[in-house]
């Protein structure tokens, strides 16, 4: 295989950035377009629920590379340029200004959009989803004059959004509709801690009950309708009902798409030369022997990495064990792995104390682990993750015994 | 200013990580199997330490926050969100002696 004279490369965020870096730190002296719709500068998404929208986080900050970085590496930076047209015969992209840029390989990297809730009022003034720099300062700059926040749905995003617009002094209530906050991801024992943290905070969460519509006044969001018939009064509504991948730009193309743009392990796609990455692609997963699509930061960076590397023909197989971090107030959450349901937890430490490490079994092999409050105990029990193998789950949920022992 | 007694080297055994004040200045001291390494206790990403949050795995500094990842002789980003490199500092044990340059060490950041 020859290397590519010229790498395009569309999205200009965490799975992007990494794949352009990766260009370099991998001695490829070729040409590097990174292409992004976006006007602003490569920037840090996970701030833009917390500390950025808090006020905590300032805009420099929440860039991904220092100014120099572009010039310095030699990557051709484009921002504000949509990428409109893929068109790998004649080896090339089309942009939204109607000019086109060469590229012997493309590598996707587009990400997702938020998720927006089709009922009645959804289009109101005050009503927002969560994705972009620029959501996150209209909802800031927003909920400066705002008492009574709804937010729909209590996923990561929908929970961390209520723990800081709730730090902001606003009253806060979350519409959920499964029983526990987050109980896709973390279980209802868990979940039901991540609760308990939100009450005490003064936040009210309503479970089981959905948003039917929403009602205003001049134009401006006043009300939340719900499935049950509440009336919650609301000047401002944040929908965190998860995202879709964003595939417009492989429309009228060859390359597959099925919640995102299918790749194999390699990160390629159905088209030779064209490659995706981080959240938009689906791929398949050696480990777990099936599809994943990922909405992780850690994962769109490695996975940029793996997507370079490919296009240099020096890739590894993905098969990384899934990992996210999520903060609430004072609580710093983790979760490793991915359970397809569980039969068994087994806790080490005082979870109601929000200070635990909580595996998930199956048939007594460890599927997925979350920690409260104990980053330092992740690493380890990924170990144990990627081992995959039955324990005992007394033994592992007891503390004197350690870790590292699980893991060989 | 030149080194500065710190501490003492016995109370950072061998995988640990702990904070020091030298000079007005928040500094860690880590032991990687019996050799000391000081940096600034701050991870360049956001606001955790390494004394709290710190680990030390294969050799390299991981800030478990996010999976920041470092050398702790040069300072160097390995991996992870930080992208700004660590300010590393000049040590020295004599006896049980720690002894710290606060003065971040350019010659050993690389
Ligand atoms: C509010 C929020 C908080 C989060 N918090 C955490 C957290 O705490 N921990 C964690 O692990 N993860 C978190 N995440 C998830 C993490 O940010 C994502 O996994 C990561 O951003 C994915 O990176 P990506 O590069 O794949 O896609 P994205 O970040 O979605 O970027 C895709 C980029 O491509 C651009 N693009 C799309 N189509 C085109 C086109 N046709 N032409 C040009 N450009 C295009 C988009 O404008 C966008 O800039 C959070 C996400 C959000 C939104
Ligand atoms: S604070 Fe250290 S990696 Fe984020």
């Amino acid at each position: 295989m020859s290397t590519p004279a010229v790498v395009a490369i569309v999205g200009t965020s965490a799975a992007g950035v990494s794949a352009a870096t990766t260009l370099r730190a991998e001695g490829y002296d070729g040409r590097v377009v990174l292409l992004g719709e976006e006007v602003v500068p490569p920037y840090d998404r996970p701030p833009l629920s917390k500390g950025y929208l808090a006020g905590t986080v300032a805009a420099d900050d929440l860039n991904l590379r220092p100014e120099g970085f572009w010039t310095d590496r030699d990557i051709d930076l484009r921002l504000g340029s949509r990428v409109v047209a893929l068109r790998p015969a004649e080896q090339s992209v089309a942009l939204d200004d109607g000019s086109s840029v060469r590229a012997d390989a493309v590598i996707l990297t587009t990400g997702g959009r938020s998720r927006a809730l089709r009922v009645p009022g959804a289009e109101l003034d005050g009503v927002f989803g969560l994705r972009t720099r620029a959501d996150s300062d209209a909802l800031r700059e927003w909920s400066a004059d705002a008492e009574h926040a709804v937010v729909v749905g209590m996923g990561f995003i929908g929970a961390e959004v209520a723990a800081t617009l709730r730090s902001r002094g606003l009253a806060v209530t979350i519409v959920e509709p499964l029983s526990t906050p987050l109980e896709r991801v973390l279980g209802e024992q868990i979940g039901r801690v991540v609760g308990e943290l939100h009450a005490e905070h003064g936040v009210e969460m309503i479970f089981g009950d959905g948003v039917v519509g929403f009602d205003g006044a001049n134009g401006r969001v006043t009300e939340v309708a719900t499935t049950s018939g509440r009336r919650l009064r609301a000047d401002l509504v944040v929908v965190g009902v998860g995202m879709v991948p964003d595939t417009a730009v492989v429309t009228g193309t060859q390359v597959a798409v099925d919640n995102g743009i299918l790749v194999d392990e390699y990160a390629r796609t159905s088209v030779p030369n064209v490659y995706a990455a981080g959240d938009v692609a689906n791929h398949a997963h050696p480990f777990y022997r099936r599809r994943l699509r990922t909405e992780h930061w850690t994962h769109a960076v490695d996975h940029g990495a793996v997507a370079a590397r490919s296009v240099l023909g020096r890739g590894d197989p993905y098969s990384t064990i899934p990992w996210v971090w999520s903060d609430q107030y004072d609580l710093a959450l983790q979760y490793a792995g991915m359970h397809t349901g569980w039969d068994r937890l087994a806790v080490r430490g005082d979870l109601t104390a929000r200070d635990a490490l909580a595996f998930y079994l199956r048939d007594g092999v460890p599927v997925a682990a979350v920690t409260l409050n104990r980053n330092r105990e992740m690493r380890r029990a990924m170990a144990i993750l990627r081992r995959g193998q039955a324990v005992d789950a007394d033994l592992l949920a007891d503390e004197t015994i350690d870790l590292r022992e699980f893991a060989t | 200013m030149g080194l500065i007694n710190a501490g003492r080297a016995s109370e950072v055994g061998p995988g640990e990580i702990k904070a020091f004040t030298v000079a007005g200045r928040e500094l860690a001291v880590a032991n990687v199997d019996g050799e000391l390494y000081a940096f600034d206790n701050w991870c360049t990403h956001e606001s955790c330490t390494f004394s709290d949050e710190g680990e030390l795995e294969d050799g390299k500094l991981v800030c478990t926050c996010h999976f920041g990842e470092f050398d702790p002789a040069t300072g160097e980003v390995l991996g992870g969100p930080p992208w700004e490199p660590l300010g590393v500092y000049e040590l020295a044990v004599e006896g049980d002696d720690l002894l710290i340059d606060p003065r971040i060490d350019d010659a050993a950041a690389s």
